[in-house]
């Protein structure tokens, strides 16, 4: 089935359990949550005719081969790899729908997951690859993510004459919020409820970042299939409405010290006006925001690059239980990175299919129709517009 | 080519950047060749007095050979000489309460041990 009256979608989702210590290899549980997408699609497979995943991750820990000789995809036509975790993911739904709308593919199969909860030195190791910062920035230390992001959140409180208390109390409520939100969710990795007392006891991990501020690290894995639109689906169908991707004029080994728009992430301004062009969609009527909330400054700073608050207000956005999934502006409806667990984003992509199925239970956004996916806080940046049929 | 962390010139309070003679600009990091005009560079010789534009006090270690040196200063300093120049490293003789966007410092230079090269950290002026 292909033409421009087709609408496609993601047909199922399949994720695991998020823990920090799972006792499984990552074969097993990747394998598990392509199995549960497969099962939940209604799909075999052999119906799986396209694979993608991200290309900076997966094929070091569990490349495409793996899953097509684990799980028995007799027909795959197609691979795509593409970029690192949500951002080549959601670059990745707009490949899965070319390749459905051409007629040359039927059921995209995309999976991601990682075991850094076990294996953690692996979430920092990546950054030794580069040479520039082997040679300039390691031996001063600054290195591991949350050295980069701490940088940020510096940097942003002197440019918005933010006091430390102001700055702390506005990363605490994002932070709360997001347990809040994992605490209704049954795959989250942390769901215990925290308050501010909680939060300003957690240790200092590089000042003004806290624990409490950082993504967790997490065994786990997830996985979708996206397909043409028909009658026969189990569940509602969730469309992909639009994707846009951005890149910044800078080398990678530059972006965490040099940009010249430091803090800021001029690759998520510029896909976001794209997408709301292409899909003649505004801020207003995206329902819930699921963001690459890597650090709780990451998301303030993405969600002012996105439009979605004004410049410096952005430290604000979580007062009041604002991000939880019962106030005016739900974002990361199943606790996030920082909450639910680390999994890169492929998370994201699906908490927003289970909202818009109208399937998230406790956590329903009530009438949610339209999700924005985005990610990450770097040089390159992709969204993704998800919606109910009808 | 690529030595291990910032170079002090032979002039005290001075750093190697790559230069481009044509362009008259520095560029960081160094780059095959000038990002401006893609021609030539060589080392220069610059002032390193600079502002400090970010930082963050570290409290854990990320890796290993961290572990003895915390609580760590980490800073990025834009150098006076030309500002778009932020150079990675770390404030000495400084108090961890008492950096800040904004001080102004000076490069000093800490003598590599056993014959390791030499590391250039930074000051307050």
């Amino acid at each position: 089935m292909s033409g421009s009256g087709t609408n496609v979608g993601i047909r199922g989702i399949g994720e695991t359990h998020y823990l920090r210590k799972s006792g499984r290899t990552l074969d097993d549980l990747q394998a598990t949550a392509i199995r549960d997408a497969l099962s939940d699609a209604e799909l075999s497979p052999s119906d799986i005719d396209a694979v993608v995943t991200d290309c900076a991750i997966m094929p070091l820990s569990y490349s495409v081969d793996k899953a097509i000789s684990q799980l028995g995809l007799l027909n795959v036509r197609h691979v795509g790899t593409f970029s690192t975790g949500l951002i080549g993911l959601n670059y990745g739904l707009d490949f899965a729908r070319s390749l459905v709308l051409a007629g040359k593919a039927s059921n995209v199969l995309f999976y991601f997951g990682v075991d850094w909860g076990s294996a953690t030195g692996n979430a920092y190791s990546y950054h030794e690859r580069f040479p520039m910062k082997l040679h300039y920035e390691l031996p001063y230390g600054f290195y591991g993510q949350p050295v980069y992001y701490a940088t940020y959140a510096q940097r942003y409180a002197y440019d918005y004459e933010l006091s430390a208390a102001e700055l702390a109390e506005g990363l605490g409520d994002i932070a709360i919020n997001s347990r809040y939100n994992a605490s209704l969710n049954k795959h989250a990795q942390e769901q215990s409820l925290i308050a501010m007392d909680d939060y300003l006891a957690s240790p200092l991990i590089a000042d003004p970042l806290r624990k409490l501020d950082c993504s967790l690290l997490t065994d786990g894995a997830g996985a979708f299939v996206v397909s043409a639109v028909d009658g026969s689906w189990a569940h509602d169908p969730v469309l992909i409405r639009g994707v846009s991707h951005a890149q910044q004029v800078i080398d990678d080994q530059d972006f965490y010290t040099q940009n010249p728009r430091h803090p800021q992430f001029p690759a998520s301004a510029l896909c976001m006006e794209n997408l709301l062009r292409e899909t003649g969609m505004s801020r207003s009527e995206i329902d819930i925001l699921e963001i690459y909330d890597c650090f709780t400054i990451s998301l303030v700073l993405q969600l002012e690059s996105l439009g979605f608050c004004e410049p410096g207000d952005g430290i604000h956005v979580g007062s009041s239980g604002r991000t939880r999934v019962d106030g005016a502006m739900p974002v990361n409806t199943h606790g996030g990175l920082l909450s639910q667990g680390y999994m890169l984003g492929m998370n994201h992509l699906i908490e927003a299919v289970r909202q818009l199925r109208h399937e998230a239970g406790e956590a329903q956004v009530p009438g949610a129709r339209t999700a924005l996916v985005a990610g990450a806080p770097a040089r390159e940046y992709s969204v993704a517009l998800l919606s109910r049929a009808q | 080519m690529v030595k291990r962390g910032l170079r002090p010139g032979s002039e005290p309070g001075t750093l190697l950047v790559p230069y481009c003679g044509a362009c008259r600009l520095a560029h960081w990091y160094p780059k095959p060749s000038c990002p401006y005009c893609s021609g030539e560079w060589d080392w220069k010789e610059i002032d390193g007095a600079g502002l400090i534009f970010t930082f963050s006090v570290v409290r854990r270690a990320f890796s290993a050979e961290l572990a003895g040196r915390l609580p760590l200063v980490v800073a990025t300093v834009a150098l006076n000489a030309q500002p778009d120049i932020r150079l990675v490293t770390n404030i000495v003789d400084c108090g961890a309460g008492d950096a800040r966007i904004g001080l102004g410092v000076t490069p000093v230079v800490e003598e590599g041990a056993d014959g390791a090269e030499a590391l250039v950290n930074y000051r307050p002026a």
